[in-house]
């Protein structure tokens, strides 16, 4: 029984496939801890995320006739509830920097590129800039940040939309 | 009595938005294509390999915020 998800998509979605998100968010996550010193990501939030992103794949899915979700899409919609739900928390003693203020941020578009047939590095730092000002800023749907992955993978690849 | 008629009235009335050719190829156009099944073995590898440059990145963006 899920607090987060209802039972008939958690059936469709499989709890293997969620809880093996989870794994591997959690792994990247330790992997890039040493950025974020004195941070954690809460679990619970984290299998908030996990539930909430597979959940809603599944309403656009259903919508469109789709039996796989595209890359752009599944990185859209990481990034979406990364950055709503915010898994990774910090404690109050800590003294935050850039680095920690915008953790949920960074996290969040790590996570998202990786579902993309690009190389990170590619990426100019000024275009960084913007998506984690627009992230922390601004309010877009899950829809709207694919179509953007859609873009960016095509632009980085050099290839017409 | 019911507010809403029989649906063979409904049907009839109804019937051009319901048979319109070009609402047909709007509902065949909605179905779009579909990417091969995720693999999450191959996504946590790619992560795992990419993490040491990405921090380096974010480095240099955040000392330009």
């Amino acid at each position: 029984m899920s607090p987060f998800i209802p039972e008939d998509i958690l059936k469709r979605v499989s709890r293997e496939k969620i809880i093996q998100r989870i794994y591997s968010l959690e792994k990247i996550f330790i992997e890039m801890s040493n950025f974020w010193e004195g941070t954690f990501l809460d679990g619970y939030i984290l299998r908030h995320c996990v539930e909430s992103y597979f959940c809603d794949l599944e309403r656009v899915k259903q919508f469109h006739n789709i039996k796989f979700a595209d890359s752009h899409k599944r990185a859209g919609f990481m990034l979406k509830w990364i950055i709503k739900l915010r898994p990774i928390q910090t404690s109050p003693k800590i003294r935050p920097t850039k680095a920690i203020l915008l953790a949920n941020e960074i996290y969040s578009i790590f996570v998202a590129l990786n579902h993309l047939s690009i190389d990170k590095d590619q990426i100019s730092n000024g275009y960084y800039k913007n998506l984690l000002y627009t992230l922390h800023n601004r309010n877009l749907d899950g829809e709207i940040l694919s179509s953007l992955m859609y873009l960016l993978e095509k632009s980085v690849n050099q290839k017409v939309p | 009595m019911s507010l809403i008629p029989p649906i063979e009235t409904l049907e009839e009335r109804y019937k051009d938005i319901m048979e319109n050719e070009s609402v047909k190829s709007l509902s065949s156009w909605i179905e779009t294509n579909s990417d091969d099944e995720f693999n999450e073995e191959e996504y946590l590898s790619k992560g795992l390999n990419s993490i040491d440059k990405f921090k380096q990145k974010m480095d240099e963006v955040l000392s330009i915020i």
